[in-house]
């Protein structure tokens, strides 16, 4: 079945720099902003670009990811000529089978699923950035510059250029240098990890990069550099608008953080709806004691306490005389009584007991940060956890 | 799973005493509980119950419905084989109406449905019902009873005429009685009923044979005086049936009490509706609410308190709002001040609008009207 674009979203990831967030389950399942999991925005992304085959390689804990994407349907990619198809490492006959190892080996090894589209043009997507974007203009202008491959890039400042991957572009307008993370960078164009590529010339790089003995199989290490060594047009596509990467705590408490500037990310505009798979919940509801203030709140929560500055995911309960505040819940979290939970990450039904503290507001030294508890951890009544804590285990309750 | 029911819910002519609600839709697809309908109530308790196959007689006015219902995705009713089945209210004779008369009619209206139904049980509900019946127990209880009919019931005293169900010693009911409202003798009849496909089909029979209208007071009386087993089974949890716009805004509060919601609301039988995408729910820093349900999507810069609002509304800065039902996308301008007023879908509330209802005559704004 002929289709023009295909995309292929790499989801395989652990997003090691979560730690306890991601102990369980792949950063592209990770819920994110109330309503959504990271993988909802390039899904949905893909859905409003007209995109409909997508493959979405799964290699780190997949199991609560394969069935939070299933069949597509939230997103309506589960047409019947086309949709989203889960890619795990396989078995091939007469060989051991093998695991990814690397973002280009991943799509080296699912050749024949994107030759069965016998596709003009391949979409990689990666799960872990927040940000709308349409690929069908993308698409436009790989074509209309004649590139081998075009890569979304997004303005930052001089000082942040050393810590992404930055294309130098030539007076023609194309890219002529890529450099991962240069201490003096040239240029203040970095990488999206969002590329669209001609299929022809991608296919030829990847064959011929998996027999490079001194390959790491990365599309920004190896596939873009053989790319501009072979001479061929690679095109920079300038994205305005939100983009934020979502790898570390820090970065993910942000982001969230923004979601309570609705228009940041302008996630009301009915033109480029976000969907999500949701759970089958009522509309929360906030009783008599409740206070809530600059934050949102998601079906199926039941505040009674105060919340300011936060974002609360569905099925959150927050009680009477708890206090939330500059804080992450993600979906049945449960603050108890009297606790207290600040500049936080509560992870999936993660639960803070009766009169614990969690996190603190930021002192000004180097080793405050954003407290987190993982998901399923309980934080016993009374206890105290520190800023900049992790937390995979219990805590006990306070004597 | 209990694969060998069929579901039939209808939906009969809407009460004028619902005024602007039903101006567009039936009863069965008013919005009710900040995200649902009618009918959602009904489907689900079925689905819930594994029912996996359910057809709706339709009446007039059915277009929301259809929308809200479309294939009968949202409740896992869309299959290959049978599934969601709309019966729209046209098969009886050429000329119908598109109305009516009652309940036997409606069935009558899809008799060749019914009889082409594979499955051997069949559960009927009316669309207009909020309850959350645990349709399950009541299967369990038919069949471990031995009834022919198991009759679900409520000790409620409903204002309003209805069918009461009197036990006997036996525990199967001696007698179906009609009460033209308030407390009576025995319990009150949901019209929620389990029996054999077949039985169903002859008491449609003896009613169109010996001329009668009445399913519940001619049919299944009838039925219980010829020494029929009619079972009881006592729903215990929240029930209301929504006949007047004041019943309709009464149980809006209701869903207000904690005990109430929560227990209408449990985590294995839930509510399922017409999903949207939406976001999360936005409180800025100016909101102040108190006890509300609050559905997503809706953006809130003012004061809330005893609100309802369904998916998508918007209240400005400075509105005030106390005992009131926003329903879908509605939005309140800022500095409006409303009390008991029902916005119906799309509503538009302006700046500095003053408006005051009371509990016994909310005021309602009609779908897409401009206040």
């Amino acid at each position: 079945m002929k289709k023009e674009c295909i995309a292929m979203l790499l989801a395989g990831g652990q997003g090691s720099r979560l730690y306890a967030l991601t102990s369980n389950v792949a950063k592209p399942n990770m819920p994110f902003g109330g309503k959504y999991r990271i993988i909802d925005f390039p899904l949905s992304n893909c859905a409003n670009s007209g995109i409909d085959v997508v493959g979405v390689l799964t290699q780190y804990r997949p199991m609560k990811l394969n069935a939070y994407v299933g069949s597509g349907q939230p997103w309506d990619l589960d047409g019947d000529n086309g949709g989203v198809f889960i890619l795990p490492p396989y078995m091939s006959a007469g060989e051991k089978g093998n695991w990814f190892s690397g973002t280009a080996n991943a799509i080296y090894q699912n050749l024949d699923f994107i030759d069965m589209w016998d596709p003009e043009y391949v979409l990689i997507l990666s799960g872990d950035h927040i940000y709308k974007m349409d690929y069908s203009d993308m698409l436009r202008e790989h074509k209309e510059h004649d590139a081998a491959a075009t890569i979304a890039v997004i303005q930052v400042s001089m000082q942040e250029a050393t810590r992404f991957g930055i294309m130098n572009v030539g007076e023609d307008g194309y890219i002529n240098e890529f450099e991962e993370k240069p201490p003096q960078p040239k240029s203040d164009l970095a990488s999206m990890g969002i590329y669209i590529f001609t299929w022809k010339t991608l296919r030829q790089a990847l064959i011929e990069d998996n027999s490079d003995p001194d390959t790491q199989f990365d599309f920004g290490k190896n596939i873009i550099p053989k790319l501009l060594n072979a001479g061929e047009k690679l095109w920079p596509y300038r994205f305005q608008g939100y983009w934020r990467d979502v790898g570390t705590i820090s970065s993910l408490w942000d982001a969230n953080m923004d979601m309570l500037t609705p228009e940041l990310i302008g996630l009301y505009d009915p033109e480029w709806p976000i969907m999500s798979r949701s759970p089958i919940r009522p509309p929360h509801v906030v009783w008599k004691t409740a206070d809530i203030r600059h934050s949102i709140v998601t079906e199926g929560c039941v505040v009674e306490g105060s919340v300011f500055n936060s974002v609360l995911s569905n099925q959150v309960t927050v009680k009477e005389g708890a206090k939330v505040e500059y804080s992450v819940l993600m979906p049945g979290a449960v603050v108890e009584a009297g606790a207290e939970v600040s500049f936080a990450i509560l992870g999936e039904n993660a639960h803070v007991e009766a009169g614990a503290k969690v996190g603190d507001t930021p002192d000004g030294t180097d080793s405050w940060g954003v407290a987190t508890v993982g998901p399923d951890v309980t934080v016993g009544a009374g206890a105290v956890v520190a800023p900049n804590a992790m937390l995979y285990e219990n805590v006990e309750a306070a004597k | 799973m209990n694969k060998d029911y069929h579901g039939i819910i209808y939906t009969l002519d809407s009460d004028s005493a619902l005024r602007e609600l039903v101006a567009h839709r039936n009863t069965a697809s008013i919005p009710f509980g900040g995200r649902y309908r009618m009918i959602d109530f009904a489907l689900s308790s079925m689905v819930n119950a594994g029912v996996r196959d359910v057809g709706v007689i339709m009446e007039r006015d059915y277009q929301s419905l259809l929308d809200h219902l479309s294939n009968g995705k949202d409740w896992g009713l869309s299959r290959r084989s049978g599934g969601l089945r709309l019966l729209p209210p046209f098969g009886l004779r050429e000329a119908h109406s598109g109305s009516f008369s009652g309940f036997l009619e409606a069935l009558q209206s899809v008799q060749s449905y019914i009889e082409d139904i594979p499955h051997e049980n069949i559960v009927i509900s009316s669309g207009d019902l909020l309850a959350n019946f645990d349709i399950a127990a009541a299967m369990e209880q038919h069949e471990r009873s031995g009834a022919d009919i198991t009759a679900v019931c409520a000790d409620a005293a409903p204002y309003f005429p209805h069918h009461r169900f009197i036990p006997g010693e036996d525990g199967f009911s001696s007698e179906m009685v009609f009460s033209s409202g308030g407390k009576g003798e025995g319990l009150a009849a949901t019209e929620v009923y389990l029996m054999k496909k077949e039985l169903l089909l002859s008491i449609m029979d003896y009613c169109a044979k010996s001329g009668k209208e009445h399913f519940h007071r001619d049919g299944i009386a009838h039925y219980i005086a010829g020494g029929g087993k009619v079972g009881i089974y006592v729903h215990e949890g929240y029930l209301c049936r929504v006949a007047s716009a004041q019943d309709y805004f009464e149980a809006s509060m209701d869903m207000l009490e904690p005990e109430i919601m929560l227990q209408f609301f449990p985590e294995d039988r839930p509510i399922r509706t017409k999903e949207r995408a939406e976001v999360s729910t936005y409180y800025s820093d100016e909101a102040k609410v108190r006890n509300c349900l609050v559905a997503d999507g809706c953006y809130i810069e003012g004061e809330l308190e005893d609100c309802v609002l369904f998916r998508g509304v918007r209240i400005g800065k400075g509105a005030k709002l106390k005992n009131c039902v926003i329903l879908q996308d509605a939005v309140v301008e800022k500095g409006a001040d409303l009390r008991c007023v029902i916005a119906d879908k799309d509503a538009v509330i302006s700046e500095n609008c003053f408006l005051v209802g009371s509990r016994r005559l909310p005021i309602i704004v009609p779908k897409g009207e401009t206040v």
